[in-house]
């Protein structure tokens, strides 16, 4: 069983997102912010972290740059703000994915993460999924 | 940050314009560290005529010294990105080069000052952190500076110099210092309409991340519905609403996104060209035309009259369903059931043209002169309290087919029907 932190400031999604990756078997943890985050991370590690960019207290860069101690935990962002550089900051600062909250549904997430987890192209799959304007 | 506390005021945008300033200043470093390092060694090859004894040694100190302090205040401006001390350093600096460069002159004399002209080159952009005004006014200073020390030297040493020398150097040095302070002055100017550009940029950036955040709420209920255990249950009409709120929350996006982009567009004379990927029409009209027919129960009403697939151009797919997705509502609004709408696509040697052609109302003149105007123009004041007035679908759909390098137009007639063309360029992927 993999175990996931879920970084989400709105408590709508925390519940949706929350209780569909338990459903799917991974282990869930919700905390609302980056400072929040960073209090669970002294004790507890996680396989994967899902990190919503625009947080209350510490946001999502911020807490990538105090989150050092890292090992092989998968950080994806998972946020509707995509703005150019916080990308490319965020990839700078060691996240494996970012992905976009509305074109990632809670199911369509959990496989997403299973086939990441698993060494599978995540991405691959998200193209076959992706809405097709020729359909 | 949050959409709630982002405000661009103007001590904001200033600490931003300068910032990107410094930073301007960093990446041109080598502007400092190349003319210096020339101009030194020139002037220590060329000091020998007139060198007092004991000059050579000084030069060297304040040599050393220059590229220290040139050192310190690019460290200093990268690790602290302080625009308050950089200013105070670059004046220092400023002087420090204008001595330099002085004591430059009075050593080796008109004759070989020439080297002197590396060092207005930091003069000049250590003023980058200041108003255009200041560039101009410290290259104004140097070079008059520089202009009247030589000649102050041939006045203390008639003879020192040639009057050919003199003059030349009376009037290229101002020239180039002038060339240097244009280049550096573009450079400010360069740097603060892409920091202005930057956080507009930005702005729309939370923007978008606002407006989608019910959409992604929708998305993620509609996905637990789908998979719940019930939905084996459903009737076909609760079926049907499910996917009808799905197909709709799909639309509010792309139309998120097309707002926004035509934003970002109008903000800035360059199209985005980056997203275009070759789409093949056919099956995208196709669809666009079942979806809003469906939408308005008109289903019977449509026709289609389409070149045999593939019908490529270069376009983003889903903003191009959008601009299809408004004129195709604006033919089913503006005509009466029972009556056709008809989408037509032909090919020609290097062109797609789209059709869209209903027996609706249709315009006069006037209105389809006002047709593509920004919408408030067109409406005024009576778009904010009624927004039915402001009409977004043809401007928004007018932008999005000319960012993919088309061209729209209408041709009507008042009760006889309006027949929207649509040219876009054929994609030579095939």
């Amino acid at each position: 069983m993999y175990k996931l932190l879920l970084i989400e400031d709105y408590p709508v999604i925390q519940e949706m997102y929350g209780q569909v990756l338990q459903q799917k078997g991974f282990e869930v943890d919700i905390v609302k912010d980056g400072k929040d985050a960073l209090a669970k991370l002294k004790d507890t590690k996680y396989d994967i972290i899902l990190l919503d960019m625009l947080l209350p207290e510490l946001n999502g860069i911020e807490f990538l740059k105090q989150f050092k101690d890292r090992g092989d935990t998968k950080i994806i962002a998972l946020s509707d703000f995509d703005y150019k550089d916080t990308v490319k900051e965020a990839f700078a600062l060691g996240v494996t994915k970012y992905w976009i909250k509305v074109e990632n549904t809670p199911h369509l997430l959990a496989e997403r993460l299973k086939i990441l987890l698993g060494g599978g192209d995540a991405d691959a799959m998200m193209a076959e999924q992706a809405p097709d304007s020729n359909k | 940050m949050s959409l709630e506390t982002y405000t661009l005021t103007a001590q904001e945008q200033h600490k931003h314009v300068m910032q990107a300033r410094v930073q301007q200043l960093i990446r041109i470093r080598w502007l400092y560290i190349v003319p210096i390092g020339f101009g030194s060694v020139g002037l220590l090859t060329l000091t020998n005529v007139h060198t007092p004894a004991g000059s050579n040694s000084m030069h060297i100190l304040f040599l050393v010294g220059a590229l220290g302090f040139n050192a310190l205040l690019w460290w200093l401006a990268r690790i602290a990105r302080s625009v308050g001390y950089y200013k105070v350093l670059a004046i220092l600096q400023v002087g420090l080069d204008i001595v330099l460069a002085a004591y430059g002159v009075y050593v080796s004399g008109a004759a070989h000052s020439r080297a002197i002209i590396f060092y207005a080159i930091p003069i000049v952009t250590s003023a980058i952190v200041f108003t255009r005004t200041f560039v101009y006014t410290a290259t104004v200073v140097a070079s008059v500076s520089f202009s009247g020390l030589v000649l102050l030297y041939n006045w203390h040493y008639p003879g020192a110099a040639s009057r050919s020398e003199v003059v030349f150097v009376s009037i290229f040095y101002p020239f180039l210092f002038f060339v240097i302070a244009t280049v550096v002055a573009y450079l400010t100017s360069f740097s603060t309409t892409a920091v202005r550009q930057e956080s507009y940029e930005e702005l729309l950036a939370l923007l978008t991340h606002k407006l989608r955040q019910p959409s992604s709420t929708i998305a993620a209920a509609l996905d637990m519905l789908e998979h719940d255990a019930d939905s084996q249950k459903w009737t076909d009409s609760q079926k049907h609403a499910i996917a009808l709120v799905k197909k709709e929350n799909i639309h509010s996006l792309d139309l998120i996104s097309s707002l926004l982009e035509t934003a970002r567009n109008a903000s800035t004379q360059k199209k985005r060209a980056a997203q275009l990927t070759a789409i093949d029409l056919v099956p995208l009209l196709k669809s666009s035309a079942e979806s809003v027919a469906e939408t308005a129960n008109r289903t019977a009403d449509l026709r289609f009259d389409l070149a045999e697939p593939p019908v490529k151009t270069m376009a983003t797919a889903e903003q191009l369903r959008v601009a299809f997705h408004k004129l195709l509502t604006n033919s089913f609004a503006y005509s009466q059931p029972g009556t056709p709408v008809t989408v037509k696509l032909q090919v020609t040697s290097g062109e797609c043209e789209i059709e869209i052609i209903d027996k609706g109302k249709g315009m006069n003149d006037a209105e389809q002169a006002a047709l593509f105007q920004p919408p408030l123009e067109k409406a005024g004041v009576a778009a904010l309290h009624d927004p039915s007035k402001i009409g977004l679908g043809f401007y928004i759909s007018k932008h999005i087919i000319e960012h993919s390098g088309g061209t729209v137009h209408v041709e009507s007639r008042s009760g006889e029907g309006t027949t929207v063309i649509i040219r876009l360029k054929r994609s030579a992927d095939v």
